[in-house]
């Protein structure tokens, strides 16, 4: 309990009054002493009789909506107190918000329930910057008398708390068909034999070791059964292809394509240094290749810290490349007889044929496979990652890379990364399907496997519709039976 | 919350109109009893009550008793320190809980005026009594305040 300048006023004039008495010698002035003194302690007893019973009866509570938000997004915090019978004295709330919450005043954050009011409430909008757990603190109240003699501060209520994640992609999802992958680094198959196999250390069986690797040899000479241990050695070199270009610079800020892959690759590398193979990176922007490593098996953290700083770089021509396939072409061109004026006219384009391959050297991914690959040696993996907006060089790349082993492919759907893609829900399941046909399309080449990469409540979102269609189709045609 | 308290401060019940009886006795015992010096203290009384609170008053009329009329009778003295009384009395009537205030103050009166008179009987001098008293009221504010505290929980385990 804190007295106000108004209590020590008075104190201060019942001590005059004491002084008086004793100074000019009257008792009378003792007696207004004792009724001020009175009068105090009166009021000090009813204040805590109301405090008392505030305490008992207050309901303070703290809802955060929602529990769970990005970094330097907007919160909101509805903070109430509430008594089941009028307030017999002023109560002053306020909240108080983690220090690293911004965006409310202190006059946003606290609430007057007047002396007679029962009900009191408010909503802050907050954003927490710094990602991470962080609590609200219980609501301070503070309680004062309508004499203004005594106040009280106290706190009350719940202490909700939010988790606040980093801005950058979320539940990254690489799968197929709207299927996670299991398993994506490890066993794969490869077009050449395994080097070497080396033998290396021999050890007494003991119980768990697989009966596969029992050395027999060495088992009827020692007479007791031994294990053989192996070395493989491989020619195995891994070869990244990441594509920074400025399509891969769309949507949400901190959640494009780029920075799906970028989580996706940085996990892969983990993995190949974990597996100790030789790992080349590619850095790929508008107009080429933007940084390079050859394949060396160390330095990961080196390729792993460029891959962090990759940015989007800016298309100089900024004009759509739709190119149309080899097939097409020729079908298309195969229609040309000569008939009409137009025929006539588009005959002599289509009679000279530059090899296709070399007008794709206008395009900066296929172009960097098709310089590094002479670079790399034994067993190659080529690793792309990239967006599905340029699906002619996309088919052409693999095909040419699996000229040299085993092709890994992350696509990002361009549909779930748009801004309002999602707006209709239909087209947006039309757009991911062409993109699904893309991507069966190239897994069916040998030696290709091929993986979507995007947000996965955005592409549950997407299939739900077709899930929701099949759902009605079934139970319509039950129904009608 | 400034003007919350202005506001509050500037209340009329703080002074309250249950008071005012009290005062119009004190103002007619001053004017009869002393004149017109009566009637002066009573102007300055009732501007008191106006625009102080009601123990500001209740001090002043008190030193008002005491300047102007120290050798007043005792029916007269009676009158104008009942009248007093009063007028401290009224804020406690005007709240949700008067009588409880006013049961409060009247135990807390009857108390330190006992204790005072008794110390005063035992000892026959002004200033042992008065200190008494003034212990007497910090200990039991003192005491009230640490039982508020536990009541809140506030107290400090050790």
């Amino acid at each position: 309990m804190q007295v106000t300048r108004r209590y020590r006023t008075i104190a201060a004039l019942s001590v005059v009054l004491v002084i008086c008495a004793v100074v000019f010698a009257r008792p009378v002035l003792l007696v207004g002493a004792v009724g001020v003194g009175a009068w105090l302690l009166a009021r000090q007893c009813l204040f805590i009789r109301a405090v008392s019973r505030i305490n008992t009866a207050i309901d303070v509570e703290q809802v955060i909506s929602p529990e769970r938000a990005v970094a330097e997004t907007d919160v909101s915090l509805a903070f109430s107190i509430s008594l089941p019978f009028a307030s017999p004295l002023d109560i002053i709330a306020e909240a108080h918000p983690p220090v690293t919450a911004t965006g409310s005043t202190h006059v946003e954050r606290t609430v007057h329930l007047a002396q007679g009011e029962r009900t009191v409430e408010t909503t802050i909008t907050l954003s927490v910057p710094v990602a991470g757990s962080v609590e609200f603190d219980p609501v301070e109240l503070n309680v004062s008398d309508t004499a203004d003699l005594f106040k009280e501060r106290f706190t009350r209520g719940n202490t909700p708390s939010i988790v606040v994640e980093p801005r950058g992609p979320r539940n990254i999802h690489v799968g197929e068909a709207g299927e996670r992958a299991m398993q994506i680094y490890g066993k794969r198959p490869s077009r050449r034999r395994a080097a070497n196999i080396e033998p290396a250390e021999l050890h007494e069986y003991v119980p768990g070791d697989p009966l596969s690797r029992i050395d027999w040899n060495a088992t009827a000479r020692l007479h007791q059964p031994y294990v053989r241990e192996y070395e493989v050695e491989t020619d195995h070199e891994t070869a990244l292809f990441v594509d920074h270009r400025e399509a891969m610079d769309c949507g949400p800020a901190d959640e494009t394509k780029l920075d799906y892959v970028r989580q996706v690759a940085l996990t892969f590398v983990d993995n190949v240094g974990t597996a100790g193979d030789s790992l080349g990176w590619y850095a790929v922007g508008d107009e080429g290749i933007t940084d390079r490593r050859k394949p060396v098996a160390s330095r990961y953290e080196a390729v792993k810290q460029s891959l962090r700083e990759l940015r989007p770089t800016v298309d100089p021509a900024n004009e759509p490349r739709n190119r149309i396939g080899p097939q097409r072409a020729r079908r298309v061109a195969g229609r040309l007889n000569g008939r009409s004026a137009f025929e006539t006219t588009l005959a002599p384009y289509f009679a000279e044929r530059e090899p296709y391959l070399e007008r794709l050297e206008d395009d900066p991914l296929f172009e960097a496979v098709r310089t590094a690959m002479p670079h790399l040696r034994g067993s190659v993996w080529t690793v792309v990652f990239t967006d599905d907006t340029r699906r002619t060089e996309v088919r052409e790349t693999v095909t040419l890379a699996r000229r040299s082993g085993y092709v890994l492919v992350f696509l990002t759907p361009t549909v779930l990364f748009q801004p309002g893609g999602l707006a209709d829900l239909e087209h947006a399941y039309e757009r991911y399907r062409t993109f699904e046909e893309f991507r069966r399309e190239l897994t069916r080449l040998d030696y290709v496997r091929v993986f979507e990469v995007g947000p996965g409540d955005r592409l549950d979102a997407v299939l739900s519709t077709e899930r929701r269609r099949r759902f009605s189709r079934t139970h319509g045609s039950t129904t009608s039976s | 919350m400034a003007s919350v308290e202005a506001e509050r401060v500037d209340n009329p019940s703080i002074r309250s109109w249950f008071g005012a009886p009290g005062l119009v006795v004190t103002i007619a015992t001053l004017i009869v009893g002393v004149g017109p010096l009566g009637a002066v203290a009573s102007a300055v009384l009732a501007i008191g009550w106006y625009h102080l609170s009601a123990v500001a008053v209740f001090c002043i009329g008190q030193i008002a008793l005491l300047i102007f009329s120290p050798d007043a009778p005792f029916y007269q003295f009676a009158a104008a320190e009942s009248g007093l009384w009063i007028v401290l009395i009224g804020p406690l009537l005007s709240g949700d809980e008067r009588w409880q205030s006013v049961a409060a103050f009247v135990l807390a009166a009857g108390a330190l005026g006992s204790i005072a008179w008794l110390v005063r009987i035992v000892t026959d001098t002004l200033w042992p009594t008065a200190l008494v008293l003034g212990i007497c009221v910090a200990l039991v504010a003192y005491g009230l305040h640490r039982y508020e505290r536990l009541q809140l929980g506030l107290l400090e385990t050790t």
